[in-house]
């Protein structure tokens, strides 16, 4: 019985060293963030508790579910600047504890107040954050900014913005993306961005908000409390998807597409919004184009009345004859 | 007992060889091991050398303080180099925006995988002479290639460059020898071109902001939702192909200069003029379907 026992002793710290170091191999290098390393620290220049603090430039990923209880508190915070920082959740979730306010129509109108942020990167450039999802903070669900990457995330019921890239920056880039719920904008991207295969749907404000120069392509806007996307100068929207959008707009005339001067909407669809099917809004002189597209059962018809300074490709369906104004 | 604390032993043996058989193999590249050689066939020092098909993996940061040295090079075909998310970073330094020279250049290349059907993801490189150097049939993916002394990107024929940003280098953000595919590309404040090459099939790109053209192509190039402005020189400079839902705003020179070929298919699509530039330049524009240039409906 005690050589079994030796025996055992030795099987079981070899089986602890095997998984170690297979764990070890598995990571490649990763740094890893948990909710028990997040109580504790987590690596070098991260303090016990949340958020977690990622201050070197390196590759992160998730190992599992992180869970914030306090309303102040953000869930990762980037801090590294200049340097790039990717940031993989691997499947799983950054959950805060906000609750959200929902009107008749299901939009988000307000949630707990707190400072607290589930991805906070905006003082770093060059952040790459992918595979997750991110909710109940009662600020910005994430919040980046220059040549910023995110994809395959849902950052739904956050109490501001979903997804932020400052407007003051450049290049962001955004694919497979879901906001669903938030109540500020769902996303907001800065110019000269490219958007991918957006869902965004019962933000309290607008669904997706570009600045100029950017190009959106399979956006679908639904039953937001503002328009359903805005693009700004010199932007493209192809096959863009805007339906029910409006009903809470103050700040906007709660169009389904809204763009401006050089812009061009093609191939996209606009319905039952409450202001404009799609409204291109053009400084004095200048131009916009409308393609391809669809307008159906808004509030002011297919376009803004007077149609100022839009130019139609051909093909466009507006109400009740295919000759729009 | 011992029969059985034996076998549990070989089991577990076993399950740890099988879990390591499971996954493709592969060999790591550790800043540590980069100082004694991280493999057979890499000698001590850098550049690390790649001397065998296969996949390799980044498990850290590469920092290079020398100038003039390369950080990764390989000469064989089929290597995939997968950065996991790290970073090379070489010590050239690149000032302007867009980049107008460097106070510390380097001739060296970040990652040179000069043959054919090689692959580098998932990372960034910043600070070389060439940021990636990738040969025929290459592809470079999720990459970030920023403040080299030359070009960000150069690849050959029959590359693909999908989900990238090359930024701040001081020459072209990407040069596309032939026939290469950019996706989901994002170039700015280069001091060269956003892009040069020659048949290239380009699909949501933006060029913006770069120190001469936005996109300089030759001849028989495809081109949708496509947006360039405020480049130093035109937005749009293509010999011939078929252009569509393309932006072309705000650029110092034309928005779309035809380099005097008359295959030049436009379609939906914005091409307007800055105060001191002009909309088209040079003959050869045929359009198939209604654009916008500048206040007309009708293009010249």
């Amino acid at each position: 019985m005690k050589i079994f026992k030796n025996n055992l002793k030795q099987v079981t710290g070899m089986l602890i060293l095997a998984l170690l170091s297979n764990q070890a191999f598995a990571e490649n290098g990763i740094f890893e963030i948990n909710q028990d390393c997040a109580l504790l620290g987590c690596f070098s220049g991260d303090s016990a508790g949340f958020p977690v603090t990622i201050s070197e430039t390196g590759s992160y990923q998730l190992t599992s579910d992180l869970s914030v209880t306090d309303l102040n508190q953000g869930g990762i915070d980037v801090t590294a600047n200049d340097v790039r920082v990717n940031l993989n959740l691997n499947g799983h979730s950054i959950k805060g504890v906000a609750t959200c306010a929902q009107d008749a129509n299901g939009i988000v109108t307000s949630c707990d107040s707190g400072n607290g942020v589930g991805i906070n990167g905006d003082v770093a450039d060059y952040i790459k954050i992918e595979n997750g999802f991110v909710s109940g903070f009662p600020g910005i669900g994430v919040s980046v900014r220059t040549n910023a990457y995110i994809k395959n995330m849902d950052v739904s019921f956050n109490g501001s913005i979903g997804i932020y890239g400052d407007i003051y920056t450049t290049a962001f880039r955004g694919q497979n993306l879901k906001t669903i719920g938030n109540a500020g904008t769902g996303i907001v991207a800065p110019k000269g961005s490219i958007l991918q295969d957006v869902i965004s749907q019962r933000n309290g404000f607008s669904g997706v908000f570009t600045e100029d120069g950017s190009v959106l392509s399979s956006i679908s806007a639904k039953i937001n409390g503002q328009s359903g996307i805005t693009i700004s100068a010199d932007s493209l929207l192809e096959y863009g998807s805007s339906e029910n959008n409006g009903s809470r707009s103050t700040s906007d005339a709660g169009q389904g597409i809204l763009g401006n001067s050089n812009s061009l909407v093609i191939e996209s669809t606009s319905s039952s919004n409450f202001g404009a099917g799609i409204e291109i809004l053009t400084a004095a002189g200048s131009y916009g184009s409308i393609g391809h597209s669809y307008m159906k059962g808004n509030y002011t018809g297919g376009a803004s009345p007077a149609w100022p300074g839009v130019i139609q490709i051909e093909g466009n369906f507006c109400e009740t004859n295919t000759t729009c104004p | 007992m011992l029969n059985l604390t034996r076998n549990m032993f070989i089991l577990i043996v076993l399950l740890v060889s099988n879990a390591s058989f499971a996954n493709p193999p592969s060999f790591q590249i550790d800043p540590d091991c980069v100082a004694s050689g991280c493999f057979a066939g890499d000698n001590p020092g850098f550049p690390v050398e790649l001397t065998k098909s296969g996949v390799y993996v980044l498990t850290g940061n590469l920092v290079l303080n020398a100038v003039n040295t390369a950080a990764i090079s390989g000469s064989n075909n089929y290597i995939t180099l997968d950065l996991n998310g790290f970073s090379i970073i070489g010590a050239a330094q690149c000032q302007g925006a867009p980049v107008t020279g460097c106070s510390t250049s380097s001739t060296a290349t970040g990652v040179d995988l000069s043959a054919s059907g090689n692959i580098v993801k998932n990372g960034m490189i910043i600070g070389f002479g060439s940021g990636i150097q990738i040969g025929k049939s290459g592809r470079v993916e999720d990459m970030y290639v920023k403040g080299n002394s030359g070009t960000g990107i150069n690849c050959y024929d029959d590359c693909e460059i999908e989900n990238v940003t090359s930024t701040e280098n001081l020459l072209q953000g990407i040069l596309c020898q032939h026939d290469c595919l950019l996706q989901s590309v994002i170039m700015t404040y280069n001091g060269g071109n956003g892009a040069r090459g020659s048949s290239v099939r380009a699909y949501y790109v933006v060029s913006s902001w770069n120190g001469v053209a936005g996109i300089d192509f030759g001849l028989d190039n495809t081109l949708t939702a496509v947006v360039t402005r405020h480049n130093a020189a035109h937005g749009l400079s293509l010999g011939s192909g078929a252009i569509s839902r393309v932006i072309s705003t705000s650029n110092a020179g034309a928005a779309l200069d035809t380099q005097n070929n008359s295959d030049l298919i436009v379609h939906d699509s914005v091409l307007v003029k800055s105060a001191a530039g002009v909309t088209i330049n040079g003959t050869g524009f045929n359009q198939t379907g209604n654009n916008q240039c500048d206040t007309d409906l009708v293009c010249p």
